[in-house]
């Protein structure tokens, strides 16, 4: 069995979680990583993807929308711009985002760069969030 | 002199009046305490962030020597972002910040045209509309609901400004919150931005960065940004309805002083109608009996 440790996730919303648990998985920047008890000392980006964590052998799922993770010996502190358990998802809203975004993104030969970029991350989110949804 | 009826009359327009007002500090009660425990909830976030940015600051000149850190030798070109609120009947919340803003430019009356104004709220948004300034933009989606992602994009925005050179400065005028009844208007420097000290017991550690050192600072120092303007608009957002709320109980207690200063009147008045009449019938009577 693995050797718990301190999970914090905090969003600017609330305070998600916090507690011990056994792993946690996290969609970083170079693909998802798993941390375990006495990982080297790291921080990182999150991209749009899944947050797991492991407790008691109970796997819990959350949306993350971006953000970014600090990894101690002994804590995980996960800074997410969103997170989201897959029951508290808005699905309705998630899927007006993607829409409108596809829409915008259609016309995307005559946007700016950032505009283009800007939709693009918001249609990342709102496809993140569906997929863990369903 | 009033009639008996015109008093009345002002009587119940008054206690009408009184019971909108105690409805309205009932409503902006509510929202004050949602509005506060907004505040309470997005404070670890931002503690973490100032905490983490701290330390990484003490150790890494990047985070001094990050374009959106470093300071210009003169400033020429500013932006100014007004806080105001959607809706009025808050006492002087929102005339407290236009005049501030005022005077702001009255001072700098030699450089005027190089100050654009943008603004979160309806109310700012509607009285700059008239004014001679520049407007920029009008935010007008972050009051109601604020979303961080909006803040993160607003941060994006300005931080492109700021590096590209077309302002020399940004700044965020809004209603700091003291307590309800106490609200002060600040202007807070969002660009260049101020980077967290390092609190004190911190372990300055290094870390190993993903996908680098450099864009994983650059990330921070950025949401750092955003994170600012968004925990601003949130205090202003308490201060807004904590504002309301005094404003509307302090109209409540003067409708009560009015209705009890009518009362007077109006009981003064029905008196000396009974006065009068009886005297009429005193004199009618004595008439009769001489």
């Amino acid at each position: 069995m693995a050797k718990p440790f301190q999970l914090r996730l905090l969003t600017p919303y609330q305070s998600l979680f916090e507690g011990d648990v056994d792993a946690v998985i996290v969609p970083g920047e170079h693909g998802e990583f798993g941390v375990l008890a006495m990982h080297t000392k790291f921080v990182t980006t999150l991209e749009p993807g899944v947050l797991r964590y492991v407790k008691d052998g109970q796997t819990v799922r959350f949306a993350v929308s971006g953000g970014f993770a600090e990894v101690h010996q002994s804590d995980v502190t996960v800074l997410a711009d969103s997170m989201e358990r897959p029951q508290d998802i808005d699905t309705a809203r998630a899927r007006e985002s993607r829409d409108r975004a596809q829409k915008e993104l259609e016309k995307r030969s005559s946007m700016e760069p950032r505009q283009v970029h800007r939709w693009e991350d918001r249609l990342a989110r709102a496809e993140n969030r569906l997929k863990l949804a369903k | 002199m009033a009639t008996l009826k015109q008093i009345q009359k002002r009587i119940a327009a008054v206690k009408s009046t009184q019971q909108i007002t105690k409805a309205m500090k009932m409503v902006a009660a509510a929202k004050f305490r949602k509005a506060q425990e907004v505040v309470i909830q997005a404070r670890p976030f931002s503690r973490e962030l100032m905490s983490t940015l701290g330390r990484l600051a003490a150790i890494h000149t990047e985070v001094r020597e990050h374009p959106l850190v470093v300071r210009r030798e003169s400033v020429e070109k500013e932006d100014l972002f007004v806080i105001t609120s959607d809706r009025g009947l808050c006492g002087s919340f929102n005339s407290n910040v236009l005049r501030a803003v005022e005077h702001y430019l009255l001072d700098r009356q030699d450089r005027r045209d190089s100050i654009f104004l943008s603004t979160i709220g309806k109310k700012g948004h509607r009285y700059f509309k008239r004014q001679q300034v520049n407007i920029r933009q009008d935010v007008d989606d972050l009051l109601d609901n604020p979303i961080y992602s909006r803040a993160v994009e607003l941060a994006e925005d300005l931080a492109e400004r700021y590096t590209s050179g077309e302002v020399d400065r940004v700044t965020l005028v809004f209603n700091e919150f003291r307590s309800a009844v106490q609200q002060i208007v600040v202007f807070r420097t969002l660009l260049p931005l101020e980077p967290p000290e390092a609190g004190e017991g911190d372990e300055f550690v290094d870390y190993v960065y993903e996908p680098d050192k450099t864009t994983l600072l650059d990330h921070l120092v950025r949401r750092y940004l955003a994170n600012q303007i968004f925990m601003n608009i949130l205090e202003s957002v308490a201060s807004e309805h904590g504002a309301r709320m005094t404003a509307m109980e302090n109209a409540t207690d003067n409708a009560t002083e009015m209705i009890q200063d009518l009362t007077l009147v109006y009981n003064k008045a029905r008196q000396a109608t009974i006065t009068r009449e009886l005297m009429d019938i005193v004199g009618g009577a004595e008439a009769q009996q001489k």
